[in-house]
């Protein structure tokens, strides 16, 4: 299963997307990717930060989910539990 | 839609509704507009002695994420205490004074809401974390990955440009979207950088007017986040891309990325602000400025933009505030930007 990251916004207004398979991820975060399509609706819930200026905003689409799994955060709302999955999507090869 | 040079050079379609998913609809611009009625009615009465609003302290609070995404995790350094052995959290106290400071001194506001409003800054926020952001009641700051971005607290611009994210926020409330975001944007950079000149005591003319310069990692000496000066041409590098802003309407980018241009048509209006600056100084660009700032809307385009400046102006130069020459060099100006 295929995830989708993208990292848009910033001081710089950049843009970066990296596809990594859900098998490919370290046991800890394909966990935190079970937990998150398992806890979806509670995750869509989370509302875009109004205020906020020059902060990244995350996109992780899980694509061979039916129907398709879009989820959105940012700076100001990212939950604390998916910071080691974007810094893996961040910094892995 | 036109290519971005920035660090993609693809924009998906589905990139697309995201960002929109991000932007700012109808609705939300109408509440933003009767917000920033709401906030201008209130300096008013308070200006006219009419009520007495509690007025804070303007304390510095600095926290330090401790690499983690958790903000005001562990304070650090409060208003008044002594040095930290940390550099960053230093930095941030430091350059937080000099932007609060400029703001009293130069335009007579009190921190961010000119209201006493304490500044809350976070440091050491996540791992090799590019980037430095103001989310709506706090700033926070990254250490950078050390090869493209070195630590965010550095950069006097970059404080005074965050900071005045809020500031923006508690006047004309530029909705963070399309030229209205572009302003935002630009009205961060302008009073950055006027900041920078102002604590290093320099002028328009010695002033490199290079936004986040301090902060480039060391394949990236002598380049900079954005150029005031020359958009466009801050930076040009294998690691970033090439710097995609214009300093041009005829080359206005109508994309959706970054939120339809934030970052990128900003600077149109930044090049106007370096050629007024030049023309009467920046202190007196930065006054006319921020006077109009306060009568800006949260929806104001470019063109509402010019038009605004070019009111202030005269209103300014008739009360003897701002040289005469101020009308022709701000009509100068737009013109050189095509607007």
């Amino acid at each position: 299963m295929d995830i989708k990251f993208t990292r848009s916004g910033g001081f710089m207004g950049g843009l970066f997307e990296k596809k990594i398979s859900q098998e490919h991820l370290p046991s800890d975060l394909q966990n935190i990717v079970q937990n998150l399509i398992e806890n979806k609706a509670q995750y869509k819930k989370i509302k875009p930060s109004e205020q906020l200026r020059d902060g990244f905003v995350y996109s992780l689409e899980i694509k061979k989910l039916s129907p398709k799994l879009k989820l959105t955060f940012d700076d100001g709302n990212l939950p604390a539990e998916l910071s080691s999955l974007v810094n893996h999507f961040l910094t892995s090869e | 839609m036109k290519k971005c040079n920035c660090f993609c050079s693809i924009i998906p379609p589905d990139m697309v509704d995201n960002l929109k998913k991000n932007g700012v609809d109808v609705g939300k611009g109408m509440a933003n507009a009767d917000r920033g009625f709401r906030m201008r009615r209130k300096l008013k009465i308070a200006s006219m002695g009419a009520i007495q609003p509690l007025v804070g302290n303007a304390n510095r609070i600095v926290y330090d994420c401790q690499h983690t995404t958790n903000r005001q995790l562990a304070l650090v350094r409060n208003e008044g205490a002594a040095a930290s052995v940390d550099v960053s959290v230093n930095n941030a106290y430091d350059f937080a004074g000099k932007v609060r400071e400029f703001y009293r001194t130069v335009l007579g506001w009190n921190s961010i809401d000119n209201n006493g409003l304490d500044i809350i800054l976070n440091v050491h926020y996540s791992k090799k974390y590019n980037n430095a952001f103001w989310d709506g009641s706090q700033m926070t700051f990254g250490d950078g990955d050390g090869v493209i971005f070195v630590d965010f607290t550095k950069s006097l611009d970059v404080a005074g440009h965050e900071m005045s994210h809020g500031v923006v926020q508690y006047t004309a409330n530029l909705t963070y979207s399309g030229q209205p975001g572009a302003l935002n944007e630009h009205y961060a950079d302008a009073m950055g950088i006027a900041i920078k000149q102002y604590a290093l005591g320099q002028t328009a003319q010695t002033s490199d007017w290079l936004v986040g310069a301090d902060i480039m990692g060391p394949q990236l000496q002598g380049m900079a986040i954005r150029s005031m000066k020359a958009p466009g041409t801050a930076y040009n590098h294998p690691l970033l891309g090439r710097d995609p802003q214009p300093d041009n309407m005829a080359n206005l980018y109508t994309g959706a990325a970054d939120n339809r241009g934030v970052h990128i048509n900003s600077g149109i209006p930044n090049k106007v602000f370096y050629l007024v600056s030049i023309g009467i100084t920046t202190v007196s660009a930065t006054k006319l400025w921020f006077e109009t700032l306060k009568v800006l809307k949260p929806m104001t385009n470019f063109k509402g933009f010019k038009t605004a400046i070019k009111k202030m102006a005269k209103k300014m130069v008739n009360a003897g505030k701002l040289p005469a020459t101020t009308i022709g060099i701000v009509d100068s100006a737009f013109a050189t930007v095509g607007l």
